[in-house]
């Protein structure tokens, strides 16, 4: 990876975070009802290409499954926060690796369903290659940089005055861990089971018969 | 046909507010038993209305639909604001749009109380219908009759509490109201300062309750009234934002000072990289040097650590950070705020050349029992507060840490070092208030701490070829009682009487090798008067004593000083010796004059007088310090002022160091302005020069002390001088963010004795940029950053090695001193805070993530046996750190 591209990824969470500047902070809006609000708990199986950076040379790319998962909440109608992470155990031609990250994640909402996510946090490469007949391990920590896109295929019927619900989201991404002695670039796609809990009743824009249930 | 219905819930809105006022009689006769004297509250009428356009697309689908909104009404009756309260079902049809638009131009009579008109808040409901308006009577009216002649009996009332402090909430409308289509009824009640809400003669049967504050999300839910009883109900509702430090609004005091800056404890409680430390905030101020991840030092205007002084609520404490820095040794929940003096401060602060840390502790005045519980990575801590009727509090708290077990598990094998005692630490502090009246204040603050390490090496020679002895300890401990009374009898008068006493336990040693052991009893007695005379001039007098007594065994080699390369301590320089009852004073006095003239030039003449004991020698040192505002935005200021210090204790030590050593001095000039644009924006800008004097130097030298020729070990023969600028851009809290950019350049050189040529600082910084700021984002969440770059620190080089025979090893040699620089230092932290609020309590949870980007900074670097090689040593990785804390 040249220098450039270093530099644009470590810059990375300085421009999300003066993204995340400009957001305007809601107090007490009502908000009205929608399926992705509230918090969400996403977790679901993974597939992955991994290409290693070693100190001999690139490595890969070959593949493996994987796990991930997300738990966040929606700030407003557009953006959410939240922390996500995952595992990949990737196997190839005399060589495996177990990559693994946890980051904060920022998601961008453009429409109804699909998100769009960057995130970045501490992510670990282990690296076994057979040589000879020996096994030869590098491993690292290291920052680990995600962009994600996914589409939350909600179940159910649409209900204007629903907030929440479980759906189904396949998404891509490419997670990147640019470190010394291995680096590791992943590409990834997955299917999650997503649930959203919606907001509670008094922060939504509700008819009468539903914003004046009974407080349970 | 096309029609459009008008009438309806107009009838609730008056009924409304034309109860209200009976509502709140009834509140006010059940509480004081006598009939009510309440004012007469006459609500506003309806005089012209506009009919709604109603929405094509659902005029054709035949769709009728209601929308009740908020009308905020002026006391003229005009309409000054309309919300959507209930958006009409369905939706997407553009009737809540229209119901708005109406609404907007309704004239209506003002409401009244006693005759006078009055802005009021009603609620609406606005029908649309396809079928023709029927002519009813508002139920109002209705309900009103029914009610004049019956016995008022409250049959339902309940108290309202904000949601996770559980603190009453006071004058809140709260709104009980059911019905449909037109015919409806309602009822407004206030809560009164314990949050008590009643309603009387209430008809059976299922209502609809709404209670409404601003800042606040609206309750809305149901209960049924049974015919005979009295329901009794506890609401809570959700304040829009419980970042803490969303309502403090405080006054700021004339300023006087040409260097301060004040934290307010809560606004960096967030900031990243401090674990919500608030003496490690310091850090990041203008004039303070970067400092190693664990050093724990503050060093300030290019001057040694030793020479800034520390203060908790006035009393000087042995160290202020657990284990060099990793926290501080009072917690957050225990402090208010903290004023940090770069230089140029004030006459009532002395012994010290660098500058002054002052926290200031909580002024206790809990509503309700409250307190929370810490829990991170690094120790755990609980703090409890409990108001003793309306006059007087306690606090206490208690943390302990548990990195012992945490380092145990990753401290490798191979590390040749095994933690018999990892580090622990522990603090308590107990804080106890009374104000009998507003001229009197008596607190008693009690607070410790216990630092102790043991290690056991693998291979001691590793050390020092010497050392034999595997195992080594640390330990500090420290308590403190502070009793202060602050006396106010007049406006133009106060008295602060501190008097504090305690005890400082250090040891530092490996076996009977070598070892440092110091037992100290520290008392203090600080007085400060300050009397008005006439508007615009205070005079301020006081005087600041402190008493030690201390007991010492000390059995060490020479240590590396300011400016000297370190190394491995040479064993065959152990020197011993012993002291008991050794008692030093120091007494201070200090007056001091603050006049404000043509109500823009403050000047602040003082001048200090001290005695120091242990080096013979009493000073006066006059200081002054002027501010001229020269518009509402603009502040010129400048200050000069002379300090002193008395040296180290091993300094003046007769073995380790030189009795005839005298006293450290140093003068200050500073002088800048401040820009204040915007309410909340601030720019400092301060130049200073700082020459320091007859600082301690090392010397080769001898001396005859009773008749004996022994080493001169030091002499006050080094100077010093720092020549910088600051810059502060400081965003106070709006808009939901806070933050401040601050900008250091200083060049910060010593001159040793008997050298001629100026050498760097150790600390020497040339540029030194932070960027930190916490945004207050939507949910309780909250995210803040610190970005900073830093020139290296100077370091010492070596140019190479000898051989020594007699230690069979190479002995480094070394380069000029701090003659070249480490690489420049950068890195970003992030922190994230999310904060869940449950109806009793609160819960936060944090992650603290340092170095996010894993930058590789250089903190020194590791030599080979012949220091022909070199490796970098790296400091700080990417570190996550998360914690909890739960509030009550």
């Amino acid at each position: 990876m040249n220098g450039t591209l270093k530099r644009i990824i470590r810059s990375a969470p300085v421009a999300a975070l003066g993204f995340l500047l400009s957001l305007p902070a809601a107090a007490k809006t009502l908000e009205r009802p929608q399926r992705q609000q509230g918090y969400y708990l996403s977790a679901g199986a993974t597939s992955g290409m991994v290409l290693h950076g070693t100190s001999d040379g690139r490595r890969g790319p070959y593949g493996g499954p994987g796990f991930s998962f997300r738990l966040g909440e929606s700030l407003t109608r557009h953006f959410d926060l939240g922390v996500g992470g995952g595992v990949f155990w990737m196997y190839g031609r005399n060589q495996r690796s177990l990559n693994g990250n946890f980051s904060l994640e920022f998601t961008f909402h453009p429409t109804k369903g699909l998100w769009l996510m960057a995130g970045a946090g501490l992510g670990f490469t282990d690296f076994t290659r057979r040589v000879k007949g020996i096994d030869a391990i590098t491993g690292r920590f290291s920052g680990e940089y995600t962009v994600a896109a996914g589409w939350d295929l909600f179940f159910g019927q649409r209900d204007p005055y629903r907030s929440g619900g479980v759906a189904l989201t396949p998404m891509v991404g490419v997670r990147l861990g640019p470190a010394s002695p291995t680096s590791a670039y992943i590409f990834f796609v997955g299917v999650n089971v997503t649930w959203w809990t919606g907001l509670p009743k008094n922060k939504l824009l509700l008819p009468v018969d539903r914003a004046f249930q009974p407080q349970r | 046909m096309r029609r459009v219905t008008l009438v309806t819930l107009v009838a609730l809105s008056l009924a409304v507010a034309w109860s209200a006022a009976a509502q709140n009689a009834a509140t006010a006769e059940k509480d004081s038993g006598e009939p009510s004297a309440e004012p007469v509250i006459v609500p506003p009428v309806l005089q012209q209305a506009t009919a709604a356009v109603y929405p094509a697309r659902a005029q054709e689908e035949g769709i009728s639909a209601s929308v009740v909104l908020e009308i905020d009404i002026d006391a003229e009756g005009n309409v000054e604001g309309v919300s959507v309260l209930t958006p009409a079902t369905p939706p997407g049809y553009g009737f809540d749009e229209a119901a708005q638009e109406a609404a907007f131009s309704f004239v209506f009579s003002p409401a009244t109380e006693n005759g006078v008109p009055i802005p009021v808040r009603i609620t609406y409901r606005y029908d649309f219908t396809l079928s023709a308006p029927e002519e009813k009577k508002p139920v109002a009216e209705i309900s009103a009759a029914d009610r004049s002649g019956q016995k008022k009996v409250v049959n339902f009332e309940g108290v309202l509490k904000e949601r996770g402090t559980r603190l009453p909430l006071a004058g809140v409308t709260v709104t009980i109201f059911r019905g449909e289509g037109s015919v409806a009824v309602g009822y407004e009640a206030l809560t009164d300062a314990e949050g008590k809400f009643s309603f009387y003669n209430l008809e059976p049967g299922d209502w609809m309750v709404l209670a409404e504050s601003d800042g606040y999300y609206p309750l809305r839910t149901s209960d049924t009234v049974e015919k005979g009883r009295k329901t009794t109900v506890e609401y809570f509702i959700e304040r829009g934002e419980y970042n803490a430090y969303d309502v403090t609004v405080e006054g700021e005091q004339l300023r006087k000072e040409v260097s301060k800056t004040t934290l307010d404890i809560e606004v960096v409680e967030k900031v990243p990289g401090t674990f919500g430390d608030v003496l490690t905030v310091v850090q990041n101020l203008p004039g303070v040097a970067r400092t190693g991840p664990a050093a724990g030092n503050i060093v300030v205007r290019g001057s040694s650590p030793e020479d800034t002084l520390i203060f908790i609520e006035g009393v000087n404490v042995p160290i202020i950070y657990h284990f060099g820095g990793l926290r501080s040794v009072v917690p957050l929940g225990m402090l208010d705020s903290l004023d940090f003096y770069p230089g140029n401060f004030s006459s009532s602060f002395g012994r010290a050349t660098g500058g002054i840390v002052d926290v200031r502790l909580k002024r206790l005045a809990p509503l309700k029992v409250g307190g929370y519980l810490d829990v991170n990575l690094a120790d755990s801590g609980a703090y409890l507060e409990v108001p003793i009727g309306k006059k007087a509090a306690v606090a206490g708290a208690f943390r302990r840490s548990y990195i012992d077990a945490i380092l145990n598990a990753a401290v490798p094998a191979s590390a040749g070092v095994n933690l018999i005692t990892a580090p622990r630490y522990y603090d308590y502090q107990l804080l106890g208030t009374v104000r009998p009246n507003e001229h009197h204040e008596l607190t008693a603050f009690f607070f410790g701490s216990d630092d102790e390490l043991k290690i056991l090496f693998d291979n001691p020679a590793n050390l020092s070829p010497d050392l034999t002895t595997a195992e080594g300890s640390t330990s500090t401990s420290f308590y403190r009682t502070l009793l202060q009374y602050r006396f106010a009898p007049f406006d133009n008068f106060n008295n602060t009487l501190k008097v504090s006493a305690g005890r400082n336990e250090i040891y530092v040693g490996a076996g009977d090798q070598v070892y440092l052991d110091l037992d100290t009893y520290v008392a203090q007695v600080y007085d400060r008067a300050a009397i008005g005379l006439g508007r615009n001039v205070t005079l301020a007098t006081g005087i600041d004593y402190l008493f030690t007594k201390a007991d010492a065994a000390i059995k060490f080699p020479a240590l590396a000083k300011e400016g000297e390369p370190g190394g491995k301590p040479d064993l065959d320089t152990v020197q011993f010796t012993s002291e008991k009852d050794s008692i030093t004073n120091a007494l201070g006095t200090f007056l001091e004059l603050e006049a404000r003239l043509f109500d823009r030039w403050t000047v602040v003449p003082g001048v200090r007088f001290d005695w120091f004991s242990r080096v013979g020698q009493s000073t006066l040192a006059p200081r002054f310090n002027t501010r001229v505002d020269v518009t509402d935005q603009w502040t010129a200021k400048a200050g000069v002022g002379a300090y002193h210090k008395e040296p180290s204790f091993d300094e003046t030590a007769e073995v380790f160091g030189n009795p005839d050593l005298g006293l450290e001095k140093a003068m200050h000039y500073s002088a800048g302005f401040e820009f204040r644009p915007l309410p909340f924006l601030t720019l400092d800008v301060t130049g200073f020069f700082k020459t320091m004097d007859d600082l301690v130097s090392r010397t080769d030298a001898t001396t005859v002390r009773d008749g004996q020729t022994v080493p001169l070990n030091y002499v006050n023969g080094g100077e010093g001088r720092v020549v910088g600028l600051e810059v502060l851009l400081r965003h106070d809290l709006a808009n939901n963010f806070t933050g401040w950019l601050s900008y250091t350049f200083s060049k910060a050189q010593r001159r040793d004795y008997g050298s001629s040529e100026w050498r760097n600082f150790d600390y020497d910084q040339p540029h030194i940029l932070t960027l930190l700021g916490t945004y207050n984002l939507p949910r309780n969440w909250s995210i803040g950053f610190r970005f900073r770059v830093v020139s290296g620190s100077p370091t010492t080089p070596r140019e190479g090695s000898v051989y020594s025979v007699d230690d069979a090893q190479y002995e480094p040699v070394f380069g000029k001193p701090n003659s070249v620089r480490l690489p420049v230092f950068h890195q970003l932290d992030v922190r994230l805070d999310k904060r869940w609020v449950f109806e009793n309590w609160m819960l936060t949870a944090y992650m603290d993530v340092q170095n996010l980007y894993n930058s590789p900074n250089v903190t020194g670097y590791a030599y080979n046996y012949d220091s022909s090689q070199k490796r970098p040593r790296q400091g700080l990785p990417l570190l996550p750190i998360i914690g909890i804390k739960g509030e009550f």
